[in-house]
């Protein structure tokens, strides 16, 4: 299991102010990470900055030993974006079938048709995007990144458009696609429930220094479920987040 | 093409025919060339007050129209337009006309080895379809293997390819063929058989109703500038040369001098008359072709000598 | 609008020769029905023609210029010339080089249809939501899927909005380009009328060929507009409802 260090990561847009400033931390392959914080503290920056869609400026990245330049070099990466970001003028099946079509790699009609029905979308392979209402189109998104089985997976506030209720049915439908490859996975989310409920580690984040500023474990249980997140361990968890967040203690 | 919408245009203008105090206005069917050069002359002979005020012409001016409806009150065309005109109940008449014979050829090229018009064949011949001439030759030749085309409106073609005839007059294309070292050979249409009057005076008929004085003085004046224009063309050539640079001195002199031939040979007649014959003859002719129906003109509407002197 | 036109006839008693009343002008589209309508074929043959060749060749230079970013910094300037240039002007040296003859009306089409095509597809290749293109750059797609599978449905709706633009540019230039080239010995077109009609004062006839020619445009228009429209929506490469006062179905 090799150990993925982020050094004293930076970057600012342009010559404005930075957005980010010495963001360090260590993660091991397979762990899940969460980062909450307020807008504009350069969550998504971060989290681009991982895909390799923004340059490294400052900082490093450092695979067992080895300077990289984004984490696709841990193997196959993939991101689902804060909108579904769907190609409107492919259907569903055609939509997820993206990444491995522009990879060259043949696609398996079964196992595609297996992801459509696990994220619920049973029967809606031949429709369009504008057919879609927004919980579907992030399924679709989420089976899209599920498809080509990463190794590296990078969520951008995903649920953020979704009603509650939505974004509960989606955090378990997350977590059972997790489940099989277990991807090392880093979330963005100002849901802090969410983030509590869906990592391993969550990390909060200050918009004013573009640093992290605490950080806290969730090791058990591993078996999550609703029963937990209504329990009061869950609840002690949120308070301190939510604190930290709020920059006390 | 911007005729077409200044004649519709004029819609909204007509209403205003009423008569201005001071001479009127007389339009040219083209910009100032050699073949207007006797109305500049009478322009310049006048002592006192000018018969007309000459406005230019060209592509797009509608003479016809503007004389009808008495926008102006003069104006200069082709005998062949009178006879349109009157086929579509625009009520013009020709009061004076000083080319007996038409400038109109077709000018081909001395290295095509086409000698006359029958021997026209497997070339490209240049012809407007806008005046009678164009339809009255292609329904009277046969021009096999004849490609018909638009008239260039430039002489770059000509010099281009010895296969290329064009429409032309005699007083002004030879010239410039010459000058850019090309021997043109000009088959006078007139020669062919169809001989239109050419820069005719006409005015509405219903000028020639209220105030035939006034007609006839234009008349007159028109004559005697058409008489010493003939003589010497160098006043009236340096008018038309400042409205109208293109035309050069040179080309002037040239159009003067090939004019002399396209006079009426007839000395005991009052200068720009017309006859009966010539009228019925074109009207004959414009009907065979098509451009007209038949018996719709007569030729005592078109014209009248009544003011010649 | 047509009661109007009537209208304005018997008011001001205009002459037929200056305008003509709406029935005069009908009656001469009956009677000259064969010659109107051939000539309409005729130019109609050449715009379409024209409006397809303008099609493909800006579409090929639209790729080309996204494609080469030095390519279009340095001919776009040259495809604005197509724009700016007025027609009428130039239609007699393109006869030069291409000659008479129904290429020679097709080339004059093309020319006057071309730029809005060229402009469509630059724009709509080159103007990318950045999240697409940052889906594309995610999983290593090269410059060439790119292309075929980013920029070029997406650019669909723009090149439709060219298409528009010039579908109505071409009959007009089918026309002008006939003033300077003919369609040949015999045959002709609605420019051809155009000329032949205004010349010999036959206004009546000169209306009809004008209304025919607008009747043509606008033909071609709704066939590119309705044609396109439905299948772009089809496709799904145009997305949104059209903004009407009616409430929209969901």
């Amino acid at each position: 299991m090799s150990i993925i260090k982020i050094e004293a990561l930076g970057h600012a847009y342009g010559s404005g102010p930075p957005t980010l400033k010495d963001i360090s931390f260590e993660i091991q392959e397979g762990e899940r990470v969460a980062f909450v914080g307020p807008s504009g503290c350069g969550k998504t920056t971060l989290l681009r900055i991982l895909a390799g869609l923004l340059e490294l400026q400052e900082g490093s990245l450092v695979l067992g030993g080895q300077k990289v330049n984004s984490l696709d070099s841990l193997g196959r990466l993939s991101l689902v974006f804060q909108d579904a970001n769907l190609l409107p003028w492919r259907r569903v099946c055609e939509n997820i079938r993206l990444p491995l079509e522009l990879r060259g790699e043949k696609v398996d009609e079964g196992v595609l048709n297996e992801l459509i029905s696990r994220v619920n979308l049973l029967g809606t392979s031949e429709l369009y995007p504008d057919e879609l209402s927004g919980g579907m189109k992030m399924r679709v998104s989420l089976a899209r990144a599920f498809l080509t089985r990463p190794d590296v997976l990078l969520l951008d506030e995903p649920f953020g458009a979704l009603d509650e209720l939505t974004r509960e049915i989606m955090a378990e439908e997350l977590l059972r696609l997790w489940n099989e490859d277990r991807p090392t996975t880093f979330l963005i989310t100002h849901d802090i429930a969410e983030a509590i409920y869906l990592s391993d580690r969550v990390y909060v984040m200050d918009q004013k220094a573009g640093a992290l500023k605490g950080s806290f474990s969730v090791d058990e249980p591993h078996q999550r479920d609703r029963a937990w997140r209504e329990g009061v361990e869950f609840l002690e968890f949120r308070r301190e987040v939510s604190a930290s967040l709020r920059g006390e203690g | 093409m911007i005729r077409i919408f200044a004649s519709l245009g004029l819609i909204f203008l007509t209403g205003c025919g009423a008569p201005t105090s001071g001479p009127g206005v007389l339009s040219l069917n083209w910009f100032p060339e050699a073949e207007h050069g006797g109305f500049f002359q009478a322009v310049i002979n006048a002592k006192g007050e000018v018969p007309y005020r000459i406005e230019s012409g060209g592509p797009d001016v509608p003479v016809l129209q503007k004389v009808a409806t008495g926008k102006s009150d003069f104006g200069v065309v082709n005998a062949d337009d009178v006879v349109n005109a009157q086929s579509q109940g625009a009520d013009v008449v020709a009061l004076m006309a000083p080319l007996y014979t038409h400038p109109r050829c077709i000018m081909l090229r001395k290295d095509s080895g086409v000698k006359s018009i029958a021997e026209i064949k497997n070339m490209t011949l240049a012809m407007s379809s806008r005046p009678a001439f164009s339809h009255w030759l292609q329904h009277k030749y046969p021009f096999e293997g004849v490609k018909v085309v638009p008239y260039p409106g430039s002489i770059l073609p000509f010099t281009q390819d010895p296969k290329f005839g064009q429409q032309a007059y005699s007083i002004s294309e030879p010239f410039l063929a010459k000058e850019k070292g090309v021997e043109p050979l000009v088959l006078m249409v007139s020669e062919l058989g169809f001989n239109p009057y050419g820069s005719v005076l006409i005015t509405r008929r219903e000028l020639i109703e209220k105030d035939p004085e006034r007609v006839r003085k234009v008349v007159v004046a028109s004559q005697r500038g058409w008489q010493l224009y003939l003589q010497n063309g160098e006043k009236a050539h340096k008018r038309i040369h400042a409205l109208n640079p293109e035309m050069g001195m040179d080309i002037l002199a040239f159009g003067h001098k090939e004019m002399k031939k396209l006079l009426d040979p007839r000395v005991n007649h009052p200068f720009g008359t017309m006859v009966a014959e010539r009228w019925q003859t074109l009207i004959g002719q414009m009907t065979e072709c098509g451009l007209i129906k038949k018996d719709k003109v007569k030729p005592e509407t078109c014209f009248t000598n009544q003011f010649l002197e | 609008m047509l009661f109007f036109w009537w209208f304005c006839q018997w008011v001001f008693s205009l002459p037929l020769y200056l305008l003509p009343d709406p029935w005069t002008v009908l009656r001469v589209l009956v009677e000259e029905w064969q010659r109107i309508g051939g000539a309409m074929m005729l130019t109609g043959a050449a715009s379409v023609s024209g409006l397809v060749i303008s099609l493909l060749m800006g579409c090929l230079a639209g790729l080309a210029f996204a494609r080469f970013k030095w390519l279009e910094k340095g001919l776009f300037p040259y495809a604005i010339f197509f724009q700016t240039v007025p027609v009428v002007a130039v239609a007699p040296l393109i006869i030069l080089w291409v000659g008479h003859g129904f290429w020679g009306v097709v080339a004059v089409a093309f020319m006057i249809s071309i730029f809005p095509i060229v402009s469509g597809a630059t724009l709509g290749l080159t103007r990318i939501p950045a999240q697409q293109i940052e889906l594309f750059r995610l999983y290593g797609a090269t410059p060439a899927q790119t292309l075929i599978k980013l920029q070029i449905p997406n650019a669909m709706e723009q090149v439709l909005s060219g298409a528009r633009v010039s579908s109505g540019l071409c009959v007009i230039g089918a026309i002008v380009g006939e003033f300077s080239a003919g369609f040949g010995t015999g045959h002709h077109g609605l420019g051809y009328l155009i000329l032949f009609s205004s010349g010999q004062l036959k206004t009546p006839l000169l209306l009809a060929s004008i209304l025919a020619s607008t009747f043509l445009g606008f033909l071609i228009f709704s066939l590119v507009h309705h044609l396109g429209g439905w299948w772009l929506k089809k496709q799904r490469y145009v997305q949104g409802e059209e903004l009407t006062s009616q409430r929209s179905s969901t």
